[in-house]
């Protein structure tokens, strides 16, 4: 009979790499823990600043 | 942000930004977290490529030997080809004057910028920042013939 321990989902990236105004930015989040694949969105309650996605 | 976890775009607005990210993983009871994250958009000041005219740029001739300075944009590059000096080899002697350039506002501050530097002659040479008048900069150069590299605040 074998266990498998999953640890709760969490996200791993603590911080963001400064962007430069009206230059294309490009970053991929990181994660670990819970079963992929995951599904990311930001809370609804803030925003990105404009022209992020 | 992409369902991946991907954040992309051009930001338009310069500023502090704090928002939230939601991950949902694919349990059958799925697991939800959240982080707080910050996202600095930063201005770039000034940006320059050499690929007009000095138009941006102030020229400041403070040598008194074998003037003017010649300074002209050639091949993408600004290079200035005169020997003007001030007529004192001591390697000691500070001031080291001759020919500068410079481009920006006196109003950035805690600012960072890159640049590429290269000599073909065995004098000095250098960078300034912090710079507001011929009185008030900071200047880092270096001086194969008179084995010096040194970093002057005046």
């Amino acid at each position: 009979m074998g266990y498998f321990h999953i640890f709760p989902v969490n996200i791993t990236t603590m911080s963001l790499p400064d962007a430069t105004l009206a230059v294309n930015y490009n970053k991929t989040l990181t994660a670990f823990g819970g079963k992929t694949p995951y599904t990311w969105s930001i809370a609804t309650e803030t925003n990105l600043p404009d022209g992020m996605n | 942000m992409s369902s991946s976890g991907i954040l992309s775009g051009t930001p338009v607005l310069e500023g502090q930004y704090r928002f939230k990210v939601k991950i949902t993983d694919s349990s059958p009871i799925p697991q939800i977290n959240y982080q707080d994250l910050w996202l600095y958009v930063n201005a770039n000041l000034f940006e320059e490529h050499f690929s007009g005219s000095l138009g941006q740029w102030t020229i400041v001739d403070d040598g008194t030997e074998t003037g003017p300075s010649k300074w002209n944009i050639t091949s993408g590059q600004l290079v200035q080809s005169s020997n003007i000096w001030d007529g004192i080899s001591d390697a000691n002697q500070i001031a080291k004057l001759g020919t500068y350039a410079y481009a920006g506002d006196t109003l950035w501050h805690n600012y960072e910028y890159i640049l590429k530097l290269r000599s073909s002659d065995d004098d000095g040479f250098g960078v300034m920042f912090r710079f507001i008048d011929n009185d008030n900069y900071y200047r880092f150069s270096m001086d194969k013939q008179r084995a010096y590299r040194r970093l002057v605040k005046k």
